[in-house]
């Protein structure tokens, strides 16, 4: 059998013929059964189920038994108003609790820019972004098919802060009057604008492929940053379910892709002047959060023997090849 | 990247986007001539749109006294230095290539779109800190020199002019390039540039990119707000007019009778149709006697500047372009047509979307450079957009002798 | 004048000893380029350029040849596993089994990722694992130093992922295997100009000119975009100055230029794959290009 196996692939024709006929026979199974052979190997984010709930606060001491995962980061630069990478790198927990996801992302800066105050400030923010529906496909491609949104949620340290009058914020001003005081004089007030409105620290928010980023009907995320000790540390939440298709929904057992962006606001980074990671997986998974981390030992013992069994296969290949060059010489 | 005709350049540009299909644009035409710095239509502007919390450093429109005065200060030198910059030595017009097409001649040298990576800017410029925006009338008044001798035309020793600003509403705003939202847009019924307020989230790359720093940040929206060309008035929806197109404020308060505000009509490629008696085609296009403020930005934009004759031509033909001889060559010894139009300035709210003149006697000489030459008393008539008349007025303006009355307060 | 003491031998091992899994690896490298250029870069990119409605013809178009190429990419990778698998059976010398054992422990940890059999740390070390093996296994003589330069930055930058799968915080020691990984990686084309030690002037000046390109290309304004897609495509964080990519790029170009014909298509497979774990197809595509590499060299004999 082997002598006949290798006497086709001896022939040039046969060899052609078996391999394109393979080949298209595969790629016909995959695009009739709708099959994505390839999986995900990169970061994995584990949300374990809590015991307690976290709340908003960074410092609540469930997030301390949460394993972090550290996503590298890199300048935007796909489109205009491209710039940031001044955040190399963001440190991301996950956890739920009855139903209501936690992401608490942690990144350092030195400065804490809280105000938006004067025209030359910009504050610093953080986004967390998933794709509207969970990818089928290779994840970091999902972004690549028209139609398909994501879901942003964007928090900015600003909007922690009251919308102060001038004669508030500063505290020498003085104005003789405000003929009027009401929302409409407030125009983007008046329009519904969240940041105008203040209404919550973070927006949810949705974009099209090749759309714009528009607040989402429901605003149903919340989110609170504190910054202590040259870190931000920022919390979202938001209950598993939604009823709109244009936002991320999620449950125990499920998996989606997320990716962060963190801006720096005294580096004047806005919009898309941000320092953005790629995709990433995020597992939900109905296991409670143990003190430990995401993988039980027998599977870490596992892993290191399967990786020091293969490697000793390889270094032991490496020094035959290398013995055999020098004896053939 | 789109490639646009900009007439003003005399040119083919870069700009982000396609032009519109074309129709109607907001224009105005402001003699600098006659500006008296009173700020009547600063105040109108302000207490019309701009009065509540947070914009409090918000000047829609202001009037400065150049060259040392600037809102935000020293806005336009720092625009110029960043262009010098980019392009050293490059920022030069060819004025001898003139044509109906380049009414200017060439400019040789990089817009503020050209200029700009277009990754991190689309346009060149800047953001004034909250610093710039404060003492909006600084320099006022404040003359380049001395002279003992006194002021001679044509131009004074010492000198300073009265620029009045408002938003050009430029047929290719560098705000509405520059807006990653697309929160800004460019209406085709009157070409005004309008901010969005329910998608503005306040990157303020409108005010980076604005050269005339026309877009300015509110922070007690944190958005941005522009001036709105009072867009009711012109579209006529403000009951005082009965639906027909009306000025806006600024326009209509003018004290100085400097300012003529109208729409005139643009085609897809951003030209100007052809409409001699629309008058401000005719000052434009005709006469060539008003001139665009800093047209080497690149933004074609729609305020036109009759310019000061009394100011060294160098720093005008920077300011104005390459036309400025020829504008106050014109100005100062103005065609029979010219001086009838000049008078429709200010002497009506509703907008003038064509003229007719009615020939009227000889009324005296003048003598000008040493020529002399007639005037006539014409009647001059401005017609609304439905074609009827608005307003008529002479070139002498008519004196009304009061009969002597005794009234009770004997005014 | 180009290695004029070289050209029989390519000659021949282009002739006589045809590597058969190659035509597949070839088609794959093209398949995986093309996949590169349309989804990975041109889709990806392209989302982000604000609405331009007349970009959206274009943009579906692109998006779904990038879909077809991607199906197409990844039918050759399993085809083109399974003839390096057949291939090394049916040689049946040391190398052959190697290539066999190692394709095989590679398909066993793809399904098990796919299915969600085990955690994916598991089977994430196997996959660094079975590349680092093959990588030593193709090991000797002057490609030596840049195989060890990629499976060092293979091990730093998946490791880095990998290490997190088990529950360990890399924290600062994380920033700096990501920090070594990519000085690896831009070794990489260094330690490959000394083995095939690119001669000639033209070839050198064309490479220069194209490290200088890079150079401005990283410095400049889009050298955001590209930092964004070296994380993205080659895992890189591009956190070096603009000229060690230049430079890379420079010695990248000439070494490929002037290397065997025989590693191109590994060369290519190497690119289209990145450096890390991202996903079990780009995974394949580096355990294709090493298998092709491993059998190819005991083709033509022990010696080199």
């Amino acid at each position: 059998m082997k002598g006949l196996f290798a006497a086709v692939l001896q022939s040039r024709a046969w060899r052609f013929w078996l391999g394109a006929a393979a080949v298209l026979t595969i790629a016909a199974l995959l695009q009739w059964t709708d099959t994505e052979p390839a999986e995900t190997q990169n970061l994995t984010l584990f949300a374990y189920e809590a015991d307690r709930d976290p709340g908003l606060d960074p410092g609540n001491s469930v997030w301390e038994r949460a394993q972090p995962v550290q996503v590298p980061l890199s300048g935007q630069a796909a489109t205009y108003a491209a710039g940031g990478g001044s955040v190399p790198v963001v440190s991301v927990r996950a956890v739920h609790h009855k139903g209501t996801l936690y992401l608490r992302l942690e990144w350092d800066d030195p400065t804490a820019d809280t105000s938006s105050y004067r025209p030359e400030d910009f504050a610093d923010a953080a986004a967390v972004e998933f794709p509207a529906q969970a990818a089928t496909t290779v994840p970091s491609f999902c972004m690549g098919q028209p139609g398909a949104g994501v879901n942003i949620w964007h928090w900015r340290a600003d909007s922690e802060q009251v919308l102060a009058l001038p004669t508030e914020h500063y505290s020498n001003a003085v104005v003789d009057w405000y003929p009027s005081t009401e929302d409409l004089f407030f125009t983007a007030r008046a329009a519904g604008n969240p940041y105008a409105l203040n209404a919550s620290p973070v927006q949810n928010l949705v974009a099209q492929a090749f759309g714009t980023l528009t607040p989402a009907a429901e605003q149903s995320v919340q989110g609170h940053g504190v910054y202590a000790n040259g870190k931000w540390q920022v919390v979202f939440a938001r209950p598993f379910s939604t009823s709109d298709p244009e936002l991320a929904a999620f449950g125990p057992g499920t998996k989606t892709d997320v990716a962060f962006a963190v801006w720096d606001g005294s580096k004047g980074e806005r919009d898309g002047m941000k320092s953005v990671s790629q995709f990433i997986t995020l597992s939900i998974s109905g296991a409670p959060l143990a003190g430990g981390g995401p993988e039980d030992w027998p599977w870490t013992v596992a892993a290191i023997a399967l990786f020091l069994g293969l490697s000793a296969i390889g270094l032991a290949l490496g020094w035959y090849g290398y013995r055999e060059a020098r004896m053939g010489r | 990247m789109a490639t646009v005709y900009n007439w003003h350049l005399g040119r083919e540009m870069s700009y982000p986007y396609q032009n519109g299909p074309g129709g109607w644009q907001f224009a105005a035409v402001f003699n600098t001539n006659r500006c008296i710095a009173c700020q009547t239509c600063t105040m109108a502007c302000k207490s019309t749109w701009t009065f509540s919390p947070g914009q409090e450093l918000m000047w829609w429109n202001n009037v400065e006294t150049k060259p040392y005065g600037g809102y935000p200060h020293n806005w336009d030198v720092k625009i110029l230095e960043l262009l010098e910059k980019a392009n050293p030595g490059g920022q030069v017009w060819d004025a001898t290539a003139k044509s109906d097409d380049a009414p200017y001649g060439r400019f040789e040298g990089k817009t503020i779109f050209e200029a700009a990576d277009g990754m991190t800017q689309r346009a060149l410029g800047y953001l004034p800190s909250e610093e710039e925006w404060k003492g909006p009338n600084n320099g006022e008044d404040v003359a380049t020199g001395w002279s003992a001798k006194g002021a001679e035309l044509p131009e004074h020793a010492g000198w300073f002019f009265y620029l009045q600003r408002i938003c050009n509403h430029c047929t290719y705003p560098a705000c509405l390039a520059a807006c990653p939202r697309q929160a800004i847009y460019k209406r085709q019924e009157d070409g005004i540039v309008l901010i969005d307020q329910e998608r503005c989230r306040g990157y303020r790359k409108c005010v980076e990119a604005c050269p005339y720093k026309k877009a300015m940040y509110r922070p007690t929206t944190r958005t941005s707000e522009k001036c709105i060309a009072c867009f009711p008035r012109v579209e006529g929806s403000d009951p005082l007019t009965q639906g027909e197109p009306m000025e806006t404020r600024c326009m209509a308060t003018c004290v100085g009778k400097i300012r003529l505000q109208g729409l005139v009509r643009v085609d897809e490629t951003g030209r100007w149709v052809e409409d001699r008696q629309n008058p401000i085609y005719y000052l434009v296009h005709v006469e060539k006697v008003a001139l665009p403020l800093y047209p080497q930005f690149g933004t074609q934009p729609n305020v036109y500047y009759i310019p000061p004759r009394w100011v060294p031509r160098a720093y005008l033909r920077q300011m104005f372009g390459p036309g400025v001889d020829h504008a106050i060559e014109r100005y100062t010894n103005p065609s029979r047509e010219l001086l009838a139009v000049l008078q429709l300035f200010r002497v009506t709210q509703r907008i003038i979307f064509s003229y007719a003149i009615e020939p009227g006697p000889k009324v005296g000489e003048v003598r000008i450079n040493g020529t002399v030459r007639e005037i006539f008393n014409d009647t001059v008539i401005g017609y609304g957009r439905d074609g009827k008349e608005i307003v008529r007025v002479t070139v002498e303006e008519p004196i009304y002798e009061r009969p002597q009355r005794k009234t009770l307060n004997s005014i | 004048m180009t290695a004029v003491g070289r050209a029989p031998r390519l000659a021949i091992a282009g002739r006589t000893a045809a590597p058969r899994g190659s035509e597949l690896a070839g088609a794959l490298a093209v398949a995986a380029l093309a996949e590169l250029l349309l989804v990975r870069v041109g889709s990806r990119t392209a989302i982000h350029i604000p609405a331009l409605p007349a970009l959206r013809k274009p943009y579906a178009l692109m998006t779904e040849a990038g879909d077809v190429v991607l199906v197409l990419a990844q039918s050759l990778a399993i085809v083109t596993l399974a003839a390096a698998a057949a291939e090394g059976w049916l040689r049946g010398d040391w190398r052959g089994r190697a290539v066999m054992a190692l394709t095989g422990a590679f398909a066993v940890a793809a399904t098990a990722i796919r299915f969600g059999w085990g955690p994916p740390g598991l089977w994430q070390w196997a996959t660094l694992a079975t590349v680092a093996s093959l990588a030593a296994a193709s090991a000797g003589g002057r490609r030596t130093p840049a195989l060890a330069c990629f499976t060092a930055a293979w091990l730093l930058i998946g490791g880095h992922t990998a290490i997190q799968s088990l529950g360990v915080a890399p924290g600062e020691a994380g920033r700096w295997m990501l920090w070594l990984g990519e000085a690896a990686a831009l070794a990489i084309p260094l330690a490959a100009a000394v083995a095939v030690r690119p001669r000639g002037r033209r070839r050198w000046f064309a490479a220069g000119a194209a490290g200088v390109a890079a150079t401005a290309a990283m410095a400049g304004p889009s050298g955001w975009t590209l930092r964004f897609l070296t994380l993205w495509n080659l895992g890189l964080a591009g956190t070096f100055p603009p000229f060690a990519y230049g430079i890379a790029v420079a010695t990248g170009a000439a070494s490929f230029a002037a290397a065997p014909r025989s590693v191109w298509v590994p060369v290519a497979l190497l690119a289209a794959s990145g450096l890390g774990l991202h996903n079990t197809y780009q995974s394949a595509l580096a355990v294709a290009a090493l298998a092709t590499l491993l059998l190819a060299q005991g083709r033509r004999g022990a010696a080199q």
